[in-house]
């Protein structure tokens, strides 16, 4: 066993988000006399993995297994909305999936092309320009300092081209592979965008948030995996523009934990060390109001 | 060296002495074979845990190096005296280090914690490492953890189609995420301090990739960790 037993630098005490604050673990030396206590006993978690594990060689024996209802007995918790994606076309679950990826890329690209409108003081109806220097950021930054307003606008060129980008290649897997990929909503998105880019990337923040959510609770139910692993690619860059986004408009960069989440693991120290999820469900009465 | 002890005692000698000039490579992530009977795969999948853990374990470290380096200093796992930069806690880079340390060093104690709970010593030994952080200036601390973020964010993403069951797909992903907003932000972090004159993308462009993550497959990752890594 290695020597772990430094202690942090004095004056770094800190770990000062809120969601820390309340944790005694994060207190100085003490941090690291349960970290390495942890590190020996090895065992002071076991409750996740090992339910999951079990489970999961249970399933890899019996890999058909599933409950009364058709799904997976694995997965994540007893949700019984968790696995339900039926209210998305496709012929397969990953093809549904995949549909309901694009239901929400189509409604966040077109949520980001108004806000940048609003932003750059066009008409809300103008077509998205891939040419981002078409943008000037001509809208009070609200309680903005210039220079985040500056790096908060130029996110909004940038992940709106994104996540027009997500849409377009889903769109273009779900046909490449025989399917029939949704279409945009007939009535089209709406949101109230605000009146200054703060409370614009506010909104917009909510709406990746809620992107980041929606492919973790879908994750699991993805069969192929190279489909899963370009669907976790796609996830990840939805994190990044989360975190980002929070932290121009001065929230913790995330994980934070909402009302409605669901933990993707059971962790003793902290509420917000690991993404959260939600259900299919829940992700859609969260966009309806989004959906004119 | 879990991998060489399963070998003969001369075929291990011979592996722990190379193993001190090559790279780490995934086959000698311990793998605990005897759960890979007909139908089960469960020692496939911890060796994906325990190549995820080596990561994680790797980060936290750098984490508590980086910190030491840029504050007051103090003395690495390897016994090397560390000089610190004396930067306050409320700068940028510094602030937001000192809130993602606990989160690595979560992630790194899930993994450890649950793979021993388990079964008590499937889990990946911890390494001691070397970054020679001790002469890095300010931007190269930075830099080096925004490529050990970078590193782990693209690292998840290339092992998934190497998993065999369901069971860790959301928790794996789950850590990934975190692992992305942090590069996110330490990418921002980086504009502000030290290139706002031309800012680095802090995700994926439209004109890269489509707008999605980058993958890296195992062995990539380790070849460039491995630098880092004291061998016992």
């Amino acid at each position: 066993m290695q020597d772990r037993a430094h202690s942090w630098p004095r004056r770094n005490r800190i770990f000062t988000p809120t969601n820390y604050r309340r944790s005694r673990r994060w207190n100085g030396d003490k941090y690291m006399l349960e970290n390495r206590e942890s590190v020996e006993s090895g065992t002071s978690r076991r409750t996740f993995l090992t339910g999951a594990v079990l489970a999961g060689l249970a399933a890899a024996a019996l890999p058909n297994a599933v409950d009364a209802s058709g799904r997976p007995i694995f997965h994540i918790v007893n949700d019984p909305d968790s696995g339900d994606f039926h209210e998305f076309p496709g012929r397969t679950v990953d093809e549904k999936i995949l549909n309901y990826a694009l239901t929400l890329e189509t409604l966040e690209a077109d949520l980001y092309r108004q806000a940048l409108n609003l932003a750059s003081g066009k008409p809300l109806t103008t077509p998205l320009d891939t040419n981002g220097s078409s943008y000037t950021l001509s809208i009070d930054p609200g309680g903005l300092s210039a220079s985040k307003a500056a790096v908060g606008f130029g996110y909004l060129v940038q992940f709106a081209a994104v996540e027009a980008a997500h849409r377009d290649f889903l769109a273009s897997a779900i046909t490449a592979d025989g399917g029939t990929p949704v279409s945009p909503n007939p009535g089209g998105y709406q949101a109230d965008l605000g009146t200054d880019l703060q409370q614009i990337l506010e909104v917009i923040r909510n709406v990746e948030e809620t992107g980041v959510r929606a492919y973790l609770g879908a994750a699991q139910f993805i069969k192929n995996l190279h489909t899963l692993q370009t669907a976790a690619t796609i996830y990840s860059t939805e994190a990044r523009h989360a975190a980002v986004i929070n932290w121009v408009i001065g929230l913790p960069i995330g994980p934070s934990r909402e009302r409605l989440d669901s933990v993707a693991v059971f962790d003793e120290h902290g509420d917000n060390n690991f993404e959260h999820w939600q259900t299919p469900k829940q992700i859609l009465r969260t966009v309806a109001p989004f959906i004119a | 060296m879990t991998a060489a002890l399963t070998m003969g005692a001369g075929a291990a000698a011979a592996a722990l002495s190379l193993a001190k000039a090559e790279a780490l490579t995934y086959k000698e992530i311990p793998e605990p074979g005897y759960l890979n009977l007909p139908g089960l795969s469960g020692g496939h999948d911890i060796k994906v845990l325990n190549y995820a853990l080596t990561l994680e374990d790797l980060e936290s470290d750098l984490y508590y190096q980086a910190l030491l380096r840029l504050t007051v200093g103090g003395v690495n796992s390897v016994g090397k005296t560390i000089p610190g930069l004396g930067l306050g806690d409320d700068e940028p880079d510094v602030y937001y280090i000192n809130q993602i340390a606990p989160v690595e060093a979560e992630h790194r104690d899930f993994l450890r914690g649950s793979l021993n709970g388990l079964i008590n010593g499937i889990a990946q030994k911890p390494y001691r490492y070397d970054f020679g952080i001790e002469t890095k200036s300010r931007a190269d601390v930075l830099a080096l953890v925004l490529l050990a973020e970078t590193t782990g964010t693209q690292a998840y993403l290339g092992a998934v189609p190497l998993l065999k069951t369901r069971a860790f797909i959301t928790a794996a992903a789950a850590i990934q995420g975190t692992e992305a907003r942090h590069t996110a932000v330490l990418t921002a972090i980086q504009n502000e301090l030290f290139n706002s004159s031309s800012p680095v993308p802090v995700a994926p462009l439209a004109t890269d990739n489509g707008g999605r993550e980058g993958t890296q497959d195992p062995d990539a990752v380790l070849a460039s960790v491995s630098p880092f890594i004291v061998k016992p």
